[in-house]
């Protein structure tokens, strides 16, 4: 099984590379979203949730990695609903290997496209005045990873019974965006009204959020300023949540 | 259960329903090891839904299936490496060139790497593209999309090849094509192939077929035997007035006529249909355009069982 996962993933990842305007596209939106945004808003905003520097780039910057996470999430279960209608799909259910197998295929290959974007995007954190050491950069790969694994699964579990790309999309901006807007991304909970903080809260991202940002304000060689344990928790908890729904439900077969 | 092993694949009481909606009902078949087995239906007779339930896409809610002698029901993985399965739509990621389509499909049978790359080569060659290999499939013509999926099928060495509706969307001249490429892999792999189709003339090479309507099975059995079943041959007289003719010739006795569009049928109760039909191309000259002797066809006996016309069937043509 492990051969026909592997081969899966490896199968997203030359799709993703063989299609310039998917890769130009998971890159450069939230760049210029990052950009346009904060630059935009400026110092506009500043509440007592803001760490670090005081203007919306630096605040911004951890939401856009989450964006990023989350856009790839999106692209590579979208492909489900293609490989299905295209008759692709047909193929990989009639081999030996098992349901399972794609499920952790498809998972493998987003998570691993999401945290090469998710990388390639840090490298601009000096820019919004981030430093990130190798110790910080460990816990933002595994969160990061985490969190795509997560999301992939999500979106997988949305794209399984569908028959249709539109209707995906309908569902995906009915789900994911508040989802990330609520998670602190855009805005902090400090400032919130109290309906907004109160959903938050149960918003497993914030947690997600949370995380990135404390790291990402680690000054180099300092301590960590927040306990991960939490967030680390309730990331792994409900990832392993979403993981397990989709195994059950790719293996119900019609 | 030592005896099925001599069926490629045998299924008894079949039976399947979504939801509420009843799509087959008590379909058994039994497809002979080497042999070619036809499930012909036309469209909604339930031939797919059959078909993703042998090629284990669909779970067997009722009856029994054995595909080279182990259970589809207990054993889902044995089988699904001993079938290979060509789909309507090519199963066939068009981003991907074609060899790393069929080293995808390997790993996903869990091959050997090393024995796969000469494998794929084999394959390859067997469908005369060994020199696309590396040219991405989107790029390829509907006939060569084909080959390669036949050549992609063929990489797992199955020893029964499932096919549905294989030549849809193909222009005739690549239909027959893929169908010699198909008898001929036939021959050298002494292969079982069961195929799908809603097309009459397509089933005629079959050995056997499996006559499906609405879910039932309507008929079964050896060509030649149904056809023989089927009675006489007969006269088809083209004519531009049918019924006025019919009449004219029910008057001449022990014959059996029947008018239909733009012909009448006249079948001998007695006798043979070739001096019948000299007599009434002489007798009837100015009326009839032309005269053919015919074998009943698969369609004469889709009209005894169903009473329809197989033309008339919903959703076809």
């Amino acid at each position: 099984m492990m051969q026909a996962s592997f081969s899966l993933a490896l199968r997203e990842i030359v799709r993703f590379l063989r299609q310039k305007n998917r890769v130009i596209g998971a890159l450069a939106t939230p760049v210029l979203f990052w950009f346009l945004l904060g630059s935009g808003v400026g110092r506009s905003l500043v509440t007592p949730g803001f760490r670090g520097r005081l203007d919306y780039l630096t605040y911004f910057f951890p939401g856009i990695i989450l964006l990023i996470v989350l856009f790839t999430a999106i692209f590579s279960t979208v492909s489900i609903i293609e490989d299905r209608r295209e008759g692709f799909l047909q193929g990989v259910l009639v081999a030996p290997a098992g349901r399972s197998a794609i499920l952790f295929g498809k998972i493998m290959g987003g998570t691993l496209l999401a945290v090469f974007q998710a990388l390639v995007v840090m490298l601009l954190a000096p820019y919004s005045d981030h430093h990130p050491d190798a110790r910080v950069l460990f816990h933002l790969i595994a969160m990061t990873s985490l969190l795509a694994v997560g999301l992939t699964a999500l979106g997988f579990l949305i794209a399984w019974p569908m028959d249709s790309t539109q209707g995906f999309h309908a569902l995906i901006n009915l789900f994911f965006v508040p989802l990330w807007f609520l998670s602190g991304a855009l805005f902090p909970a400090g400032g919130a009204a109290e309906w907004v903080r109160t959903l938050m809260r149960f918003n497993p991202l914030s947690y997600g959020h949370e995380a990135l940002q404390g790291l990402l304000a680690t000054k180099q060689g300092q301590p960590l300023p927040i306990d991960l344990s939490q967030d680390y928790s309730i990331i792994c908890a409900t990832t392993l949540l979403l993981v397990m729904a989709c195994a059950f439900q790719v293996s119900r077969r019609s | 259960m030592a005896e099925s092993s001599l069926w490629a694949v045998e299924a008894e009481g079949v039976g399947y329903s979504y939801g509420r909606k009843r799509v087959l009902e008590n379909i058994s078949l039994r497809v002979e090891e080497g042999g070619m087995f036809c499930i012909l239906g036309p469209n909604g007779s339930g031939k797919t839904t059959l078909f993703k339930i042998l090629s284990t896409i669909f779970a067997l809610q009722e009856g029994e299936v054995s595909v080279a002698g182990r259970s589809l029901r207990q054993f889902p993985t044995p089988v699904r490496k001993k079938i290979g399965v060509l789909f309507q739509n090519p199963a066939v990621d068009m981003k991907l060139t074609v060899r790393e389509n069929l080293r995808f499909h390997g790993n996903l049978y869990g091959l050997d790497t090393h024995d796969l790359e000469k494998r794929i080569n084999k394959s390859l060659e067997a469908l005369g593209v060994e020199d696309r290999g590396g040219e991405l499939v989107e790029n390829l013509s509907g006939g060569l999309r084909r080959r390669v999926e036949i050549a992609k099928v063929l990489l797992t060495r199955p020893s029964i090849l499932l096919l549905d509706e294989p030549t849809t969307g193909l222009d005739p001249a690549i239909r027959s094509e893929l169908w010699s490429i198909i008898s001929g892999i036939r021959n050298t792999r002494k292969l079982s192939v069961l195929f799908t189709t809603h097309l009459l003339e397509e089933a005629e090479p079959a050995d056997e077929i499996l006559l499906l309507d609405q879910g039932r099975s309507v008929a079964s059995g050896k060509v030649a035997d149904l056809r023989s079943s089927l009675g006489k041959e007969y006269v088809r007289l083209g004519t531009y007035q049918p019924k006025k003719l019919a009449a004219r010739i029910r008057k001449e006795g022990e014959i059996e006529v029947t008018a239909e569009p733009a012909s009448v049928k006249v079948v001998p109760v007695r006798g043979l249909a070739a001096p019948l039909a000299i007599k009434l191309w002489r007798q009837y000259n100015k009326e009839v355009t032309s005269v053919t002797l015919c074998r009943p066809t698969l369609e004469d006996l889709f009209l005894q069982k169903t009473g329809r016309h197989w033309s008339s069937t919903p959703g076809e043509f």
